[in-house]
């Protein structure tokens, strides 16, 4: 009788991803200002049944979405944590924010630097609170984090899945290309996921015809999270931003400055937490890994550490799927005349969603090999192992590239099944 | 040329079929363990599969067990990366302390220090 006065279809229209995404923006902006264990604890119940119910609500339309999350939330509660990074850095940082309760003492002592505390902590705040939820800390519980801020982006990435195509390439990326990277406490997979519901948005964004403060949100909220993630997220940013003002960007259209100044306050999260860091006294860890010029020039001209640098981006599994998807349906686009003497191009490859994205993921690759150039030898990398930065991390940092070379597969496939 | 027609189901039979030994291989290579999953809420769950370690394992043991908020390490413990970054996020509350009077070390004598207590080749000094 009661669920006719209260429309529970209309309730659970409220349970979607932008409030999911609100309530771990609030839980992470709690550990600032409080220190209570009661408004962690009120903030970690109401995200996991947000979370529950979406996954309730997606049910029948995304069924898809929810097995793959809920497969990946047993494997995970079912997992320790083994991987380097996820132990050293994403683990110990959350671990260090539930027994502090608070980010007051959220400072290095000595030989702990390891742990990189200048990281956003968007997740690991996310992390305490459900710790504190359980009431002690555990290597298993927390970790589902992850999962928890992975179904915002996935439900974002449904809305390109026309067909059980679609489907079929968004599980390879899932199962083959992220692995066990979106379960065993790395950030990266997160990353990708975050990148690819980016781009869809801002081109989805651009093609409506009326726009409500909540698609302003959407965006704010989906851009600012690729940058609390994890700092590469601010290189993703950048060429978002910029590809944006090359491909679609036009100074008389209202929509677009709006979406400039989206663009600039997504950007405040991350400022804030840079100069809480700042204030903090703790060294930035890319500080110490970068270098202006001397490493820059003296890698460039190592040979051999530039053919390492090739073969861990290009010749590894990740690398190697996208392509052959992006390449199997770019070749529908391309055909030959009647003499078979010229070689044709439909149009739609030079449409600005697909040179959208071709020059995002390709401006990222691009800074990421810059970085990478930069940063070998540097006081961070194992000194006993010649070119560590780029066998231990280049494969895993490519993921936002690989996420987006299939997203872009994804739009091919996406119009020829409309013509 | 005649086009070769295969049934969908046998398609998506095969593909259910790669895509679930990929979901276990997923599983193994994260060291899944369905004894994990009903320890969920537990204390500490997954800390020892986590770290593997023996040697690392029973200096966080040694750590948690003396209820220790600080300690020291031997330098040869503390020069190896992966003893000194396991120990100290394992142990996590308590944490390392040049002046702190509690020494780990594998060396089963130190002058001016007691014997605490031990796990196999791990030993926990009280130096005053």
């Amino acid at each position: 009788m009661i669920f006719t006065y209260l429309n529970v279809n209309k309730i659970l229209d409220y349970f979607n991803v932008t409030l999911l995404l609100l309530l771990i923006f609030f839980n992470y902006l709690i550990y600032f200002i409080l220190d209570t264990k009661s408004y962690f604890i009120f903030f970690s119940i109401l995200i996991l049944s947000t979370f529950l119910i979406i996954l309730f609500k997606n049910l029948k339309s995304n069924f898809y979405i929810v097995l793959i999350l809920l497969l990946m939330l047993l494997i995970s509660l079912g997992s320790p944590v083994a991987d380097w990074d996820a132990r050293s850095i994403w683990l110990f940082n959350a671990k260090r924010i539930f027994y502090n309760q608070n980010l007051a003492s959220y400072t290095n002592y000595l030989g702990s630097e390891f742990s990189h505390l200048d990281y956003p902590i968007l997740i690991q705040t996310l992390s305490a609170s459900l710790a504190t939820l359980i009431g002690k800390w555990n290597e298993v519980f927390p970790k589902i984090s992850s999962i928890i801020f992975a179904l915002p982006a996935m439900l974002v990435i449904s809305k390109i899945i026309k067909n059980n195509l679609d489907k079929l390439i968004l599980m390879i990326l899932i199962f083959f290309i992220y692995e066990k990277k979106l379960i065993n406490g790395e950030m990266d997979a997160l990353l990708g996921l975050y990148a690819i519901s980016s781009v869809i948005l801002i081109l989805n964004f651009l093609k409506l015809k009326k726009i409500f403060f909540k698609d302003y949100l959407k965006i704010f909220l989906f851009i600012s999270s690729l940058t609390m993630i994890k700092i590469e997220g601010l290189g993703i940013f950048l060429c978002l931003f910029i590809t944006y003002l090359i491909v679609y960007y036009n100074y008389k259209n209202k929509t677009h400055n709006h979406l400039i100044i989206v663009f600039f306050i997504s950007l405040l999260p991350i400022v804030t937490w840079k100069t809480f860091i700042y204030d903090q006294n703790i060294v930035a860890s890319s500080q110490l890994m970068l270098s202006g010029g001397d490493r820059l020039f003296k890698n460039l001209l190592d040979f051999k550490f530039l053919l390492i640098l090739i073969k861990h981006i290009i010749l590894n599994k990740p690398m190697f799927i996208s392509l052959l998807l992006f390449l199997i349906f770019l070749s529908k686009y391309i055909s030959f005349n009647k003499n078979e003497t010229d070689i044709e191009l439909d149009k739609y490859i030079f449409s600005k969603e697909i040179i959208f994205i071709i020059i995002t993921f390709t401006l990222y690759g691009t800074l990421l090999v810059l970085i990478f150039i930069m940063s070998e030898g540097s006081p961070n990398n194992f000194f006993e192992i010649k070119y560590f930065m780029t066998t231990s991390s280049a494969d895993r940092l490519f993921i936002p590239v690989h996420s987006l070379i299939i997203t872009c597969s994804i739009y091919l496939n996406k119009k020829t099944k409309k013509q | 040329m005649k086009s070769l027609k295969v049934d969908s189901k046998i398609i998506c039979i095969v593909i259910f079929i790669i895509f679930s030994i990929q979901t276990i291989l997923i599983a193994h290579r994260n060291s899944f363990s369905h004894k994990l999953i009903f320890n969920f809420y537990k204390e500490n769950a997954g800390l020892q599969k986590g770290i593997k370690n023996t040697l690392i394992i029973n200096i966080i043991e040694l750590i948690k067990k003396n209820k220790l908020t600080s300690f020291k390490l031997e330098k040869t413990l503390l020069d190896s990366r992966k003893i000194k970054q396991r120990v100290f996020e394992g142990a996590y509350p308590a944490r390392y302390k040049k002046e702190s009077i509690y020494l780990i070390t594998n060396q089963n004598i130190k002058e001016n220090c007691t014997l605490r207590d031990k796990i196999n080749d791990i030993y926990l000094f009280k130096c005053e």
